[in-house]
């Protein structure tokens, strides 16, 4: 078993935040025989919905489509955040509608313009 | 040749192509040159103020840095170390009568080791200074700067649209790569990148 350094400690936090950054890997028989990921892309702020993706299979685990398995299942991870936050923004909107309907309805009635 | 005749040599060249008839005066006493009230030098950390004030203003203003937030010049102080090594790594400066109006500089492009001899160019100018050839002269005296460099490829990143941008990345012999669509979101919308790469020589 390699040596778990700090650095390599690091490399791995930065791809599993839970949230655009994962890893996901492939085992045979309790092996682990590869993986794949997404991480930053680049460190500026407005290229935070921009993740870049890594792969990487045992050699003796390659031509057997566990590549594709790999990639399918992290991009479930993903797509799974992204309706999860796209039902979270629609939530919150209807609340935010729903106060403001209460706010207004609270006010004195406007006067009826003739 | 010392590195003050070959950036005079450059920003005559820069000059004469820019057909402004700017009068280009070299002092070989030291690494500055002057064209008409155009100085190029290396950037001192005295700089840093107005390189911030700069950049800031594209960051506030407009999508071609996909910097979001402005920088204080102390959280800007690991940038100008960053790209200012004294190899690879370098930032040149364009004063008028003192004043900075611009910079061009150099910086790593990835972190893995291989893409050591890589680097990344950048340039801003204060946007009253556009348009007057001050972008073709810092990029000129920035690869001058790098020259001796063990560095292969330089790169640029574009943000789109940009076509003064695209224009001077295209004269300075960089040749356009691909664009990454849809890769920045500011201001609550996406933005596309054009790359280009050139070699150092």
């Amino acid at each position: 078993m390699a040596l778990i350094t700090a650095a390599a400690e690091s490399r791995f936090q930065d791809h599993n935040d839970g949230k655009r950054c994962r890893i996901v890997a492939a085992e045979t028989d309790g092996v682990v025989v590869g993986s794949a990921s997404s991480g930053r892309d680049r460190a500026k702020a407005a290229y935070e919905t921009t993740v870049e993706t890594s792969i990487a299979c045992h050699p003796a685990a390659t031509g057997r489509g566990i590549g594709t398995l790999l990639y399918q299942v992290l991009f479930a991870e993903l797509a799974a955040l992204i309706t999860a936050e796209r039902n979270f923004r629609v939530e919150l909107e209807k609340l935010q509608a729903h106060f403001l309907d209460e706010r207004l309805e609270s006010r004195a009635p406007a006067q009826r313009i003739q | 040749m010392t590195i003050a005749m070959s950036l005079a040599a450059i920003i005559r060249i820069a000059s004469a192509a820019t057909g402004r008839g700017n009068i280009v005066k070299a002092d070989l006493g030291d690494d500055t040159v002057d064209s008409e009230r155009i100085r190029i030098r290396r950037a001192t950390l005295a700089d840093l103020p107005a390189l911030v004030e700069i950049h800031n203003h594209y960051v506030t203003h407009t999508h071609i840095t996909f910097d979001v937030e402005p920088f204080t010049v102390d959280e800007r102080r690991s940038w100008f170390q960053d790209h200012n090594d004294g190899k690879r790594y370098r930032i040149v400066v364009a004063e008028i009568d003192g004043v900075v109006v611009g910079s061009a500089s150099s910086g790593r492009h990835r972190a893995k080791a291989a893409y050591d001899t890589t680097v990344e160019t950048s340039i801003a100018c204060r946007p009253a200074a556009t348009g007057r050839g001050i972008g073709t002269l810092l990029y000129q005296a920035l690869f001058a700067e790098l020259a001796a460099e063990d560095i292969h490829r330089l790169v640029a990143g574009v943000a789109q649209p940009n076509d003064a941008s695209n224009a001077l990345h295209r004269r300075l012999g960089f040749r356009e790569l691909g664009r990454f669509t849809e890769v920045g979101r500011k201001f609550g919308q996406y933005w596309d990148v054009l790359w280009f790469e050139r070699e150092l020589h």
